[in-house]
């Protein structure tokens, strides 16, 4: 016997078609929700790793640039005048530059190169499939990311490869890379990375800067800024936000994922007050019959709120072990699906605050109960 | 004289829709002593569940007094009128009204939980008032797997188990066969006796008459004394 009566659950699984239904339709909403945004995550990470794995406190790039992808070179010389700023530690040139690789079965493809400085590892690959990020040192020595296999098919240490006309060696394999551009990415060395463009020469696409210990990188990025009239000044964070920021609202991206999302939410909210409605409609002589016992307005009120946290708690439950079996399939896939602790909590708050929002009609619905509804035969 | 626990006096209610006015109730005076048991007849329209539910502080009348338990509750504030009625007043209803997703049992453990008692006494009144009805073996049943006659024991011993002095009924016996009718008729009759309660019975059967200590008549609106 449980006391005092779990009268909200009680109803609920009195009526295990309409539960279904319930949960169904807020497992849904939930799986949508939390699937479509941990892909949505996984492609904004791509977007960013580089920057978020690159030690640098700031990031010097040609005016306007906005993302990491579509930089465009400035002349390098501009690094001695990074570093005469006060509380710069050291200044890193860095290339991102795109070039057209020979595929073997014939014609070409476009590639992202990335230039890094082979002596500190500073903005290379950080997870190695096979070979080692100081590697690029030899000559005409590259990384190629797993990613790029779909494209250039399967690399491994040792092969020969040609851009523009030149012959670069395979000297690693690295993994998680792979940029939203869906262009396979290489990494090499700075030099390498100037050497295999023609119109590189004397030119970076970045300037990385770190900044000394103790020393306030808002203010460095002040003082650099002074400095670099012709370039902009990102911090790291900066830079990776306004990376994602590019993707999310200048491509279909942002608008997908999120109409999505709304109408996750929105077939979510109209299913449960549906149910929940219908659910209350039918016990309308109950509650009115609660009250004539002596329940007070909000004693009824909350079995309404609480069989609609309970469907809400359940159905989020539910899409939670579908997700995990989802995310999985996808991640099978080769696509990072990225879901932080905070999608989880999001997602669980949008689904209750949805479950109470879509029972308050229901409760308005009992508040206009005629109380005499409790003789009618 | 017993003590007077419900009162009405000079009671009108009036429902007044937008083009139409019912007088469902007119100068109603009557007055239910301890351990009394009432009824109320009369032909269908006549105002009788009207009445009822102003007794029960369900409806508030258009005016009149309403006395419970010696005091004067007609403008009490609508948020004070439920703790009244978990406290005074126990009803039992035409269409029973049990709460179809519980057992026996824990439809007659909501009224008591409604009265925050504890659960060693509430499990004990629980069960000592489905007893007192003759549904010892039916407390873990569920209202549909119970017949009428049952079904409104149940809702006897839920308006009984709270220890309500006063019990409202509204034609209790009008779903039962004729049968079951007079057996819930004496059970109301003998419990209402043997426990001391107040009882107001609405009913159109004639049968009660024997039971009963007073009758009330009504007639569009109006009480008479028989
Ligand atoms: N909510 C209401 N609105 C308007 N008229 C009502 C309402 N409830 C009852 N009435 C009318 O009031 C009169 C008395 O009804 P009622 O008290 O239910 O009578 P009885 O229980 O004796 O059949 C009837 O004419 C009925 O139509
Ligand atoms: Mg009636």
């Amino acid at each position: 016997m449980t006391y005092p009566v779990p009268m909200a659950r009680r109803n609920l699984f009195h009526e295990r078609v309409r539960l279904a239904i319930t949960l169904v339709g807020i497992a849904f909403s939930v799986v949508l929700i939390l699937v479509q945004m941990g892909v949505y995550l996984g492609m904004m990470n791509n977007t960013s790793s580089i920057i978020d794995h690159t030690e640098a406190d700031l990031w010097v790039t040609a005016r306007n640039n906005s993302n990491f992808d579509f930089s465009l070179p400035f002349p390098e010389h501009r690094e001695n005048t990074a570093k005469g700023v006060e509380d710069v530690l050291w200044v890193k040139k860095f290339i991102l530059v795109w070039s057209l690789m020979k595929l073997d079965g014939g014609g070409s493809e476009n590639v992202e190169i990335v230039g890094f400085d082979p002596e500190t590892g500073i903005g290379g690959p950080w997870e190695m499939v096979a070979g080692d990020p100081r590697d690029v040192k030899y000559p005409k020595g590259v990384i190629v990311d797993e990613s790029s296999f779909a494209k250039l098919g399967v690399a491994k240490v040792g092969d020969d490869r040609e851009i523009y006309g030149s012959r670069v060696r395979v000297v690693g394999i690295c993994r998680g890379a792979k940029r939203i551009t869906t262009a396979p990415i290489l990494f090499t060395s700075y030099k390498t990375a100037q050497e295999l463009n023609p119109w590189m020469a004397g030119k970076t696409v970045f300037l990385l800067v770190k900044t000394a210990p103790g020393a306030d990188v808002a203010e460095v990025q002040q003082r650099l800024r002074a400095v670099m009239n012709l370039e902009d000044v990102y911090t790291q964070a900066d830079f990776a936000w306004a990376t994602k920021k590019y993707w999310t609202l200048s491509t279909g991206i942002g608008l997908g994922f999120g109409f999505t999302i709304l109408m996750a939410i929105f077939v979510g909210a109209v299913i449960v007050s549906q149910t929940i409605y219908s659910a209350t409609i039918e016990h309308l002589r109950e509650f009115g019959t609660l009250k004539a016992l002596g329940a007070e307005n909000r004693t009824v009120y909350g079995i309404i709120l609480q069989q609609a946290l309970l469907s809400g708690l359940m159905g989020y439950a539910i899409g939670l072990a579908i997700n995990l079996v989802i995310s999985d399939l996808y991640r099978r896939t080769g696509q990072l699906v990225v879901q932080p602790w905070q999608l989880f909590a999001a997602d669980l708050v949008v689904t209750l605050a949805t479950c109470v929002a879509a029972s308050l009609i229901s409760v308005r619905r009992a508040m206009q109960v005629d109380p005499m509804e409790v003789f009618r035969a | 004289m017993n003590t007077i626990r419900l009162a009405v006096d000079g009671v009108n209610k009036i429902y007044a829709g937008q083009a139409t006015r019912v007088v469902a109730v007119e100068d109603a005076s009557a007055a239910f002593a301890e351990g009394s048991v009432t009824a109320i007849m009369g032909p269908s329209g006549s105002g009788k569940t009207t009445l009822l539910s102003i007794l029960g502080l369900i409806l508030k009348p258009s005016n009149g007094r309403v006395t419970l338990m010696g005091r004067d509750v007609t403008d009490l504030d609508e948020a004070r009128l439920p703790e009244l009625r978990r406290q005074h007043i126990g009803f039992i209803f035409q269409s029973f009204n049990l709460f179809s997703a519980l057992s026996a049992l824990e439809n007659v453990l909501v009224a008591l939980q409604l009265k925050k008692v504890a659960r060693p006494e509430a499990e004990a009144a629980a069960r000592s008032a489905l007893s007192r009805v003759g549904l010892e073996q039916r407390m873990r049943f569920y209202p549909r797997d119970l017949s009428g006659g049952e079904k409104q024991r149940v809702s006897i011993a839920r308006a009984l188990a709270t220890n309500a002095p006063i019990i409202l009924a509204d034609e209790p016996t009008a779903n039962l066969d004729s049968h079951t009718g007079l057996a819930i008729i004496d059970l109301l009759a003998e419990l209402a006796r043997e426990q001391g309660r107040t009882v107001v019975v609405v009913t159109h059967d004639t049968r009660m008459q024997e039971h009963v200590d007073h009758t009330l008549r009504m007639e569009d609106g109006r009480v008479y004394e028989n």
